[in-house]
């Protein structure tokens, strides 16, 4: 009787020594994963997203173009949702504003974002892109590549987007910053 | 009797065994953590300085754009580059240490992408014990003053860290 009871008590300490060991186990377990998969991405990284989307909008809309009467990209926009009365040169080919516009923006991104491996997206809006707004809207573009072309940043993103009144409505630029 | 004892004096000796072995693992991986976590924090400091000192820079009235007498904010003349490029860099000029509490040690490039190419070095103090560089880049315009054209440029700021 006795002995039985004495092998109860050890089997009993054996188990809570176990536990112990698997709690410690357990903790330090979920103190790693929360420690290695948790990304703060912090405020600073937000801040330099969204200042980076923000200058380069801007930036780029003061840009003039010595081929198209020196018209700056902002007038440009306005005239590919309008009368796209503007001829743009680019080598011996003449362009419409719209043309003109994806063009060099494509090469802006490429010397910009890509260069610095950014993933970005870029998105113009006009006009419900309907009929000729189409080509307005066809300016659009990213380096987040879905099957359906350019698509907007999958995950967390800083976002500045700038308004262009015209005759014709209001066109909406919208640059996004992928984290 | 004296057997008994002996196995259970093992025993006790063996869960004592695995328990510090245990909080060992968990003292390494804990240092381990607080030093990644340093590197970080060090990175991320080392990052704050290269946007700091960009943003310094694209004010500084040395090489802003001035239309009809306002001050243009991330615009750079491309005639005033030029030239606080040649002070700069000319070494019997020692303007750089004059520049030095606000720009510090980095490397100050202006990449002209549109509509003409090309780069200039405006500023460039590497110390001898550089160990690594943090870049950070900013979107700005040019304007030239002789064809009366905004154009397009990357201000890249290299960060030197000692």
């Amino acid at each position: 009787m006795k002995d039985s009871q004495h092998i109860d008590r050890r089997g009993q300490f054996e188990i809570m020594g176990l536990a112990v060991i698997v709690i410690l186990v357990t903790l330090g377990v979920l103190f790693a994963l929360s420690t290695l998969t948790g990304e703060d991405s912090g405020l600073q990284q937000t801040f330099e997203q969204k200042r980076l989307a923000v200058d380069f909008l801007k930036a780029s809309l003061d840009t003039q173009a010595p081929d198209c009467a020196k018209a700056t990209f902002r007038e440009l926009f306005q005239d590919c949702m309008q009368a796209r009365s503007i001829a743009c040169k680019m080598g011996a080919a003449q362009k419409t504003s719209c043309e003109y516009l994806r063009q060099r923006y494509s090469e802006l991104f490429g010397q910009t974002f890509e260069k610095y491996r950014q993933k970005y997206y870029f998105k113009v809006e006009g006009g419900g892109c309907l009929g000729e707004a189409a080509k307005l809207c066809a300016i659009t573009q990213g380096n987040v590549v879905g099957s359906a072309g350019p698509m907007p940043c999958p995950g967390e993103r800083e976002t500045s987007s700038q308004p262009l009144p015209t005759r014709s409505g209001v066109i909406t630029l919208t640059l996004e910053i992928c984290s | 009797m004296s057997k008994k004892g002996q196995i259970q004096l093992f025993e006790t000796i063996a869960v004592l065994l695995v328990f510090f072995i245990i909080v060992g693992f968990g003292m390494a991986f804990y240092f381990y953590i607080s030093k990644e976590s340093a590197i970080k924090e060090h990175r991320r400091a080392l990052e704050l300085n290269a946007i700091t000192t960009a943003q310094k820079v694209s004010t500084l009235p040395e090489l802003d754009c001035i239309q009809v007498g306002v001050h243009l904010e991330k615009c750079f003349d491309t005639l005033k580059m030029d030239s606080f490029a040649k002070i700069l860099n000319d070494p019997n000029m020692q303007a750089k240490d004059a520049y030095f509490d606000t720009i510090g040690y980095s490397k100050l490039k202006v990449i002209k992408i549109f509509p003409t190419g090309g780069a200039i070095d405006i500023y460039d103090n590497k110390p001898a014990d550089s160990v690594s560089t943090e870049k950070t880049f900013l979107p700005i315009n040019t304007y030239d003053p002789l064809s009366k054209i905004y154009g397009f440029a990357v201000l890249e700021v290299s960060f030197y860290e000692r």
